[in-house]
């Protein structure tokens, strides 16, 4: 197994954002934000899981073709 | 801020100096909400195309140490120990102490199997079938090899009395300038300021 700078190098904003946006139902404001200034993190579900491996498995793959184009 | 982080983009860094790098802008926190989640997020999405010949679950895992290291929860030389870690071949035989990715269950291998899969059994006594990259050799010197639940024990423990050993990391403090704006934006709308 070799590190892949060269796909890590190509990884966009809107990647990093989609993966944001998908987290962003586990962060938890209420019912203490409001009061302690500190919200909380759920455990990801399996469902999210699978998600997840779905979303890195298709970004590779995008990944990989763009480095092949422009070798 | 902006400008500085559009500066920055462009300097060269090693692997652990990104991940310090986006560290250092989480704990400058210059968004009102959600700092942890967005540098945590683009920690874990370079990892996960950094290691992408890594199988999946290794992967994650790395990806989650680099996100954990980035909220601030764990410290460089760690993840660095554990990333190794995970980037061990695993060419395991019969009589191979092993642990699971994340370092709950223990055992030994008894047997591989001609699709590649190894039997092993745990120190409970069960016998399972594993994929080896779900796996990783326990080396007798090494006992405390880092694994992802020490990772999260570290995480979990934040006061001295409950085992937490390192020294804080620097206390997340916003901007000045990023203050000022948030502060005007407030003021525009409602009586408050930050």
């Amino acid at each position: 197994m070799k590190v892949r700078y060269d796909l890590a190098a190509k990884v966009t904003p809107a990647m990093v954002l989609e993966e944001a946006l998908a987290n962003q139902h586990r962060y938890k404001a209420e019912p203490l934000f409001s009061r302690t200034g500190t919200g909380s993190l759920s455990s990801s579900s399996t469902s999210d899981s699978a998600k997840a491996v779905t979303r890195s498995m298709a970004r590779i793959r995008k990944l990989t073709q763009l480095a092949k184009k422009m070798a | 801020m902006r400008k500085r982080w559009r500066e920055g983009v462009k300097t060269e860094r090693t692997l652990l100096e990104t991940l310090g790098w986006l560290r250092s802008y989480h704990r400058k926190a210059p968004f009102l909400f959600f700092n942890g989640n967005t540098f945590a997020e683009i920690a874990r999405t370079l990892i996960d195309a950094f290691f992408a010949e890594f199988p999946h679950a290794r992967r994650r895992q790395a990806a989650s140490l680099a996100a954990h290291y980035v909220a601030g929860v764990l410290d460089g030389k760690f993840i660095v120990s554990a990333i190794a870690s995970l980037a061990e071949k695993g060419d395991l035989k019969p009589g191979d102490r092993i642990k699971t990715l994340k370092g709950s269950v223990t055992g030994k291998i008894v047997r591989v199997l001609s699709d590649g899969r190894v039997v092993w059994r745990a120190d409970s006594g069960a016998e399972l079938i594993a994929l080896p990259e779900s796996l990783l050799k326990v080396e007798k010197k090494d006992k405390a090899t880092p694994c992802i639940t020490t990772a999260s024990q570290h995480a979990m423990k934040k006061l001295p009395g409950e085992g937490f050993k390192h020294a804080w990391s620097p206390l997340i403090k916003m901007d000045e300038a990023v203050k000022a704006k948030i502060s005007a934006l407030l003021s525009k709308r409602t009586n408050l300021s930050i």
